[in-house]
């Protein structure tokens, strides 16, 4: 039996705060281990509930959602912040994904989605909203990355990391050995000059790469 | 005359005021204050402006001279297709007796008997926005220098109407805008309450082993999950519209909307789906502006048409109006003539073509052609 995912909830209405605890509660594998009603006070709690997961609000009134980011993964190294928020805004999303965000999603999330998408950032999945997908897609601009350097096996892997799967699945997948997909997904990483997953599926997504 | 001078001072300073738009006096003050200069200077009895509504009566008809009590006992207010009509159409009238005029109908009962006129039409860029005259000369004769007194006062008088109705259209822009973010804030607010909502049923759902209850919470749930949906569309309608996230076409129809709200005859034809690089989508998004502000200030009350078509090789923007039209070769130093030079700065500046046609009574089109293939 793996530990709990523990999980800080991060949002300006008590009211969601409520609602998200009432339904989290009852999931398997998810203990909420703190609230904040801010950014501030979301960086306090982090720092000392050292949780693996940050369920954060973009919108608050006491700051900026993406310093916040920030500040959250300087106090509790190697957590996984889920963006859960009203808006898509095209420079916001970009903006959460170069912060570090895991994912990025919307509040009319079916709950069910919402607790999968906590297990997939967890387990280092990206988890975006279709439609923050589709608004990735749309943007554009930015000169298109080195895709021609990707070899077409190192292609076949980034099309399976977009779908969101985890080394252990795009190996099975592939057919070939999970440690190969580990330096598949590296190489990607570098030559398409990002840092993570998410970020890799989103210039995937937004540029296009994949089908 | 000294006093003639200092009157149309006070006029004048009464119009800066005005146009000091932060702090705009009432133009019905400004309005009054003309006409007892021009009663003054005039040694007229009595004076008036009227400001038409354009459906035949006078939107503000200022007075001096006769008493409120007067005023009111004569009650109606005087249409314009009478003199004062004629006035609108022309330029001054001097009458030694209104009476004999061709277009004299009637005075209402109690109304003063005038004999002697004078009036000047008050004009502001070429357009007549209302009248100014006066009645009652001491002599009972007005002259051609009581005339060019009054034209003076009238151009004063045009400035102040104009700038007012600017005014007035920048205070509803922002009335709109402010309603809408309020309206914004209070929806979110509610999205909030239906999303908690969403959450707290399928809690409830998954927490119950009553099959009947677990049915009907789950209707529950999936009708405010419609709600969250409706209201979550209804928010993003109301948020003012960017560039950057919205992009060109709902920019250029948000812009269009609030100019028509504020009274302008905008429509707007948009090919959807071509999107530009954000530098290109911004200039354009410029030149439209411009176009349309030189459409609502040289061509008011002028339907203006903006299109924005894709074809194989280029984006095509045209913002076109079906006003007075001006000779493009006569206004390179004018105001005009620098909006347009900006206009073709921005089109060279993202390798767009500008081109700007004109004559006097066949309207202006302003058409900007940007290559698509080489920005993709």
């Amino acid at each position: 039996m793996n530990a709990p995912i523990r999980l800080l909830i991060v949002d300006d209405h008590a009211v969601v705060r409520e609602g998200l605890r009432a339904f989290l509660r009852l999931q398997e594998g998810i203990e909420v281990v703190g609230e904040a009603a801010g950014a501030g006070e979301a960086v306090r709690v982090a720092a000392i509930s050292s949780p693996d997961v940050v369920l954060l609000d973009l919108v608050m009134p006491d700051g900026d959602g993406i310093a916040a980011i920030h500040r959250l993964r300087e106090v509790a190294p190697g957590v996984r912040v889920l963006v859960l928020t009203s808006f898509a805004d095209d420079t916001q999303i970009f903006a959460a994904i170069a912060a570090g965000a895991a994912g990025y999603l919307l509040k009319d999330v079916d709950p069910q989605a919402l607790a999968d998408g906590i297990r997939d950032v967890h387990a280092g999945r990206p988890a975006l909203h279709s439609s923050v997908a589709a608004r990735l897609m749309r943007h554009p601009g930015s000169p298109r990355p080195a895709y021609s350097d990707l070899t077409p096996r190192e292609r076949d892997v980034l099309a399976l990391v977009v779908e969101g799967l985890a080394n252990k699945q795009i190996a099975q997948r592939l057919g070939i050995g999970e440690k190969t997909i580990k330096t598949h997904v590296s190489r990607v990483l570098a030559k398409l000059g990002v840092t993570d997953r998410t970020q890799a599926a989103v210039l995937a997504i937004r540029e296009g790469l994949v089908d | 005359m000294v006093s003639a001078r200092s009157d149309t001072d006070a006029v004048a300073a009464g119009v800066l005021e005005l146009l000091a738009l932060e702090d705009a006096p009432d133009l019905n003050t400004v309005l009054e204050r003309i006409v007892r200069a021009a009663r003054r200077q005039a040694s007229a009895r009595y004076g008036a402006i009227g400001v038409p509504d354009g459906r035949g009566g006078f939107a503000r008809f200022v007075t001096s001279g006769i008493s409120d009590r007067v005023a009111a006992t004569i009650g109606e207010l005087p249409r314009t297709h009478g003199v004062l009509g004629a006035l609108l159409e022309g330029g001054p009238i001097l009458l030694d007796d209104i009476r004999r005029h061709p277009r004299f109908s009637y005075y209402p009962a109690h109304h003063p008997t005038l004999t002697d006129f004078l009036g000047v039409p008050i004009k502001h860029r070429g357009k007549v926005l209302g009248n100014l005259f006066v009645s009652g000369h001491r002599s009972g004769h007005f002259t051609k220098t009581d005339a060019r007194r009054l034209e003076t006062l009238a151009a004063y008088a045009g400035v102040a109407i104009a700038n007012a109705e600017l005014y007035a259209q920048s205070q509803r822009l922002a009335v709109v805008e402010e309603r809408n973010r309020v309206a914004r804030e209070l929806h979110d607010a509610a999205t909030q309450t239906l999303f908690s909502l969403v959450l707290a049923a399928r809690a409830a759902a998954l927490s119950t082993r009553d099959e009947q209850a677990r049915t009907a919470i789950l209707g529950f749930e999936q009708r405010t999950t419609l709600a969250l949906q409706e209201l979550r569309a209804l928010v993003h309608a109301l948020r003012p519209k960017s560039l950057e996230r919205d992009g060109l076409v709902a920019t250029l129809a948000d812009h269009a909307e609030a100019l028509r709200s504020s009274g302008a005859r905008v429509v707007v034809e948009a090919t959807e789906g071509v999107r530009l690089p954000l530098e290109s989508e911004h200039a354009l998004l410029r030149i439209a502006q411009e176009a349309l502000n030189n459409a609502m200030r040289h061509a008011p009350g002028s339907s203006i048409r903006v299109t924005l078509r894709a074809g194989a090789r280029t984006l095509t923007l045209r913002v076109r109006d079906d006003g007075p039209g001006f000779d493009i070769a006569a206004l390179s130093r004018t105001r005009r003539g620098i909006g347009l030079a900006t206009m073709r700065e921005r089109a060279q500046e993202i390798d767009a073509r500008l081109d700007v046609r004109s004559r006097p009574g066949a309207g202006t089109t302003v058409t900007v052609s940007v290559p698509i293939g080489a920005t993709r």
